[in-house]
Order: C-alpha cells, then structure tokens, then sequence
C-alpha cells in the first residue's frame, strides 16, 4: 500500500474538533478517512500493513513495536518522517487501536483532549520522538540506527528510562554529535547491564553527567570528536565528577527517586521559609486513608494529589512524576501559586522533566499550593 | 558548539564579536545550489582568513578549516574538514534535512601549536614587556569561529517546495528594498540586509511563516506567475517554471485567471494562514 498523508485541511478539522470527537475516539473509529479520500497519497513508498497490524500491547512491546514500525515504512526518509500528517493517518487510521491500547483515553474529558492531542497529534518538535504513538517507534529506530550498535540493544537502555533518554535525545549537542552520542548510548548500555546507576540515578547521576557534558561542548568542538576521542572525554568527566562525589556525601539517592525524609525537610524549612510546620506524618503510606480536607497541611494536599495522579497514570515513569518526591520537596519550597511562579522558581531541567502526561497538572498544583496559601 | 557572543574563551579565538585577534578575520558564506532533480544541495565553501599565522599552520597541516551541517529536525549531522581555503564542495541530500540547516565553521586545531602574532590582543598575554605575542593551543581548540549561517528546508512552507526560492543578501540595496531573479534553476530573492534579518526573524518564529508567505513570496510567485504567462518557453528553461505548470494543472489553474488568483491557488489560498497571528494577540 502507498503512504498517505491527510490533507492539511483534513488535518487541522480533525486537531480543531477533538472535543466533538471524542465519542468517536472512545467507541468509534475514523475509518471514514481510509473511504473519504481525505489524504494524499505518496506513491514512492508503501507501507507493510502486515507488519503495521502486528503493532499491539502496552510500553513492554515497545521494542518489537519499533522495529516492525521502522521496517514496515522501508525507505521512508527523515525529511518525510517530519510531516506530522502521516502520524497523525497512521495514528487514526491502521494504529488507532494500538494507539489506544498503549495510552489508554482517560474518563475526564479534559485530560482526553491532552491526552489525544499528545498521542495522536504532533504539538511540538520534540513530540515526533517522544509522544505521537507511531512516529516515536520510527523515530526512536531511527536515531539508534545512526551508530554502530546492535538497535534492539540501544531500543532497550533508551525506552528503558525516559529522563535518561531524554537527557541525551533532548541536548542538541549530544543527540546530533555522532560519535559523542555513540559513546553515551555505550555507557547507557554498561550502565543497564551493570548498576543502572548512569539511568536510575536522574540527580545523583545522570544529570550532573550530562551537565558536564554540555559544559564540555562550551568550549570544546564535540562535533569533530572521533568516537575514541569520545569515550576519553566521558572517561574524563566521570572521573572529576567521581571526584567531587567524594566531597560531596549529601546527595541521598538510590535508583528511581531521591528519597526526602520529613526530618530532612523540616531541616530544610528551617534554613527557608517554607510553611511545613503543621504536617502531618505523610499519608503516602496510606494509600486508602480518608483524611477530611481541614486537617491536611499542604504536604499531605499535595500527596493526595499524587495518589489520585498515579492512579489516573500508573504508567508514568517515577523519575518524571509532576509530583514525584522531589518534585513534592521542590514544590513545598517554591510554593508556585501560578504558572508565571512555577516557570519562574522551577529551572529548565526540573520543568521539562516532567512527563508531558503529567505537566497538565501544574496548574492545579499551583491552585491548590495558592487556596493553601490563602487559607 | 553553540555560538555565543557572551562566552569568552579561555584562549584567543577570532571572531566577530570579540577583538581576542585585533584586526583578524574569519568569514565564510556559504552558498547552495539544488541538483536538476532538487535531490542534492550543493554547497560552496570559500573560507577568508585573514591571519597569516593561522593559515600557515593549516598549510603545515596542524590545524584546518572545518564545517559542521547540523539539522536538530532529523539529526542530520556532517562535519567537513579542509585544508583549503575556496572552491570546496559539500553535497547534502534534502531527504535527510527538515527544516534548518545549521552551518557553522571553523579553524580547528589539530596538533598542538603556538601561534605568534603581533595581533593578539595583549589583554591576553603577560604583562610584561619583554614577554613575546605568542599563545599555545591545544588539539581539539578552535582558533576562528565564523558566524552561524541557518538554510531552511520546509517543504511545505506554501505547500510547493520552498526549495524552488533562495533568499540572498545583496548588500548593495537599500533596506527594505529587494529584487527577484527568475533567470535561473530558482527563483532567486535578493533582499537587503535588514529583509534578511526579518526573513530569518519570522522563520524562526512558528507563527512568523504565514506572514512570509504571504508577503514576499506571495509576491514573488505572483511576478514569476506573471512571467511565466508573457514567456511560456521557460518551461523548457528553468526548473521553477516546470514545477509551476505542473502545479497550476494539479490546482486548475488556468491563463485566463487573473495573476493574483493563480498565485494564490499555486499556495493554496495562504491568507488564511494568517487566522494564526490573530490567536496570538488573545
């Protein structure tokens, strides 16, 4: 069959009219599209709909999900894997059960939206590789093709954690710097099979690594390095970084989140001006607790937040919860009472580590930390 | 390497922002052409540096000319090295580019070495007299940046390949003033400095497209429309009019439309684009 891509006006009638769609998006199809003649077709290239129908399951088919992606749309060049109207054809049409397999379309309407327009559309650059359901499997076979690695191997520690993923994918240096991006997907690849501490450790290790490296690229040409040259560069950072850990014991952190006591947080209020005062003992142990609203301190109204978010997304990797421990901690701290705080007290790297599932609720986060406030 | 002109180097580096050379120079403009086929970009390379010195390290092969074709879109990325300084070539297939080209050159040490010139800014040497205008590099440095040039491969900007205009500067028109060339392969744009400006300003910005559109190209497809209709042997010419009379047969538009029309089916009616701009002052 040959590719097709909607028309653009096709396309933005169906991005403009999600909220009128949902019905259709939750107990329909769009199967009027493949009838209609509502795309354009490209006659150089076709797609395997066999292996397209073979696309099924949830993020553990992930892997043999891109591979049979990227080899049913053989030739398919990257100039051409940029038009967000073939993902979005695809996404409505032969993958738009798989799409909702793989993100289920939430109850509440408002999060359907988010959720359609992240999964089913194209919003940003980035989302190419990271949130369409079908362009990211053919993008992300796509970048491990460009080294010299065996791809499943790579599809493997890539898909395995989105912060460390993202951490490479997302740094322009990084991601395009051939043989630099080769030898980090070699120390990702030595970190799964080893401690995962270079993937599981988003503050106490893999962050700090990649701000260096992107130091690093202030001054040096990274582009020009061969891949030993490379692999010295990495070996040099590890080992001042190595360095400063050793001075450094206050980072508290094992795999997938830094664990904050209470006692480290009341330490901290007394060093700020955080109101912590009142909390009471975290009820994240207490999953099914009622507590009545009056009695929660803002710690605890945050918690329950979580709770009720991690049951709407229990797919969301821990290291890019919106209220994730440290998240929680930065929030309490910070105390954003809008978005305009939350952009201003939150830095870049902690903003975009938020899953984009989950960045939705910023807002009502900061509702919440202002009705406290006022209160 | 992200060019900034706030960051100092911790060695001399010429470049325009900064006098780390005083009176140096390093320019480059790169220049492409489409292949027939409009499969290849054809990069011209003319490296001008000014400092004796330099270039006579690169001679001795200690250090080269060297240009990184970077595009973020679909992470192409390709670095050119040289030891000379003009007529290099570079070819790109467009298939592997989206949106921009980022073109980014530089003298880059090889060897470790020691430039002397008398044309170090003494800012960066000892204070001391007798001390001589000489500094050391280490492999891997950079010792010249040139400016960053950015080549836009949008395909659909008015849903016919951008790749038939090039946008040029011509330095010696006046702002705001610009000229369009229908003689060759491309339709070829030549604006002065401050359209350039405005040009890579509004391309950069994502609603800034449809005011592009349907500003100077809208106008430019307009003239060449109007061309093409006084002097219908281009066809077996240049390549722009191949396409545009494919195109205008594909939208039915016909010679007895009024030039504005053609234009506008040509881009697909492109003042709509502009409802954008609207939501942007919500």
């Amino acid at each position: 069959m040959s590719i097709k891509l909607l028309k653009k006006e096709v396309f933005n009638k169906l991005f403009d009219n999600i909220e009128s769609n949902l019905d259709k998006y939750r107990n329909g199809d769009f199967n009027d599209l493949v009838s209609n003649k509502s795309y354009y077709k490209f006659s150089e290239l076709n797609v395997d709909i066999n292996l397209l129908s073979n696309i099924v399951g949830g993020q553990e088919n992930d892997i043999d999900n891109c591979l049979l992606m990227f080899n049913a749309i053989d030739g398919l060049s990257p100039s051409l894997a940029r038009d967000k109207r073939l993902w979005s054809y695809l996404t409505h049409t032969h993958l738009f059960n798989y799409t909702k397999e793989r993100w289920p379309i939430p109850e509440d309407d408002t999060e359907a939206i988010a959720s359609i327009k992240n999964h089913f559309f194209i919003l940003g650059p980035r989302d190419f590789e990271r949130n369409n359901a079908a362009s990211r499997l053919w993008w992300s076979t796509f970048i491990c093709k460009r080294v010299n690695i065996d791809t499943k191997k790579i599809l493997k520690v890539l898909l395995y954690r989105p912060d460390a993923r993202n951490q490479l994918i997302d740094r322009t240096t990084t991601a395009l710097s051939t043989h630099l991006f080769e030898a980090i997907l070699e120390k990702m690849i030595d970190s799964y099979e080893g401690d995962q501490k270079f993937l599981t450790g988003r503050h106490s290790h893999n962050r700090p690594f990649m701000r260096e490296v992107n130091t690093l690229g202030g001054f040096n040409l990274l582009n020009a390095l061969t891949l030993e040259q490379s692999r010295e560069k990495l070996k040099e950072i590890e080992i001042t970084l190595s360095n400063s850990n050793q001075n450094d014991t206050n980072t508290i952190e094992e795999n997938e989140e830094i664990h904050i006591s209470d006692e480290e947080i009341k330490a901290y209020k007394e060093d700020s001006d955080t109101i912590i005062e009142d909390i009471s003992p975290s009820s994240q142990d207490h999953e099914n607790e009622i507590v009545s609203n009056e009695n929660l301190g803002l710690r605890d109204k945050l918690v329950k937040f979580a709770q009720e978010l991690s049951k709407k997304h229990p797919n969301t990797d821990p290291n890019e919860k919106v209220l994730s421990r440290y998240m929680l901690f930065l929030f309490l701290d910070l105390k954003p009472r809008n978005m305009g705080d939350f952009v201003e007290k939150f830095s870049e790297d902690d903003r975009l580590g938020i899953s984009p599932d989950e960045s939705t609720y910023v807002r009502e986060i900061c509702k919440i930390i202002d009705d406290h406030l006022d209160d | 390497m992200r060019a900034n002109t706030q960051k100092s180097f911790p060695y001399p580096v010429i470049r325009d922002s900064h006098d780390d050379y005083i009176d140096e120079t390093f320019e480059i403009k790169p220049s492409f052409e489409l292949s027939e086929d409009s499969k290849n970009a054809k990069f011209l390379l003319n490296y001008s540096l000014s400092s004796t010195a330099i270039r006579r390290q690169i001679a001795n092969g200690n250090a080269c000319y060297l240009t990184v074709f970077s595009c973020r879109d679909t992470f192409y990325h390709k670095v050119f090295e040289t030891y000379k300084a003009s007529d290099n070539i570079v070819e790109i297939n467009v298939d592997e580019i989206y949106g921009k080209l980022q073109v980014e050159s530089f003298v880059y040490i090889q060897n470790d070495l020691s430039i002397e010139s008398k044309n170090i800014n003494p800012e960066y040497l000892p204070k001391d007299i007798f001390t001589d205008s000489k500094f050391n590099y280490l492999a891997g440095s950079i010792i010249a940046q040139s400016k960053v040039f950015k080549f836009n491969f949008v395909p659909d900007i008015f849903n016919f390949s951008s790749s038939l205009f090039r946008l040029e500067l011509d330095p010696e028109l006046p702002n705001g003033e610009w000229v369009i060339d229908i003689n060759q392969d491309r339709i070829i744009i030549r604006a002065a400095s401050n359209i350039i400006d405005i040009e890579r300003d509004l391309t950069n910005h994502e609603k800034g497209k449809s005011v592009l559109v349907n500003s100077i190209y809208f106008s430019a497809v307009m003239h060449a429309a109007s061309e093409l209709r006084e002097t219908p042997r281009l066809v077996d010419e240049v390549h722009w009019a191949k396409v545009f009379e494919q195109r205008m047969a594909i939208k039915k538009a016909s010679d007895s439309d009024p030039i504005y029309k053609v234009a506008s089916k040509l881009m697909d009616w492109p003042l709509s684009d502009l409802e954008s701009l609207t939501g942007a002052e919500e």
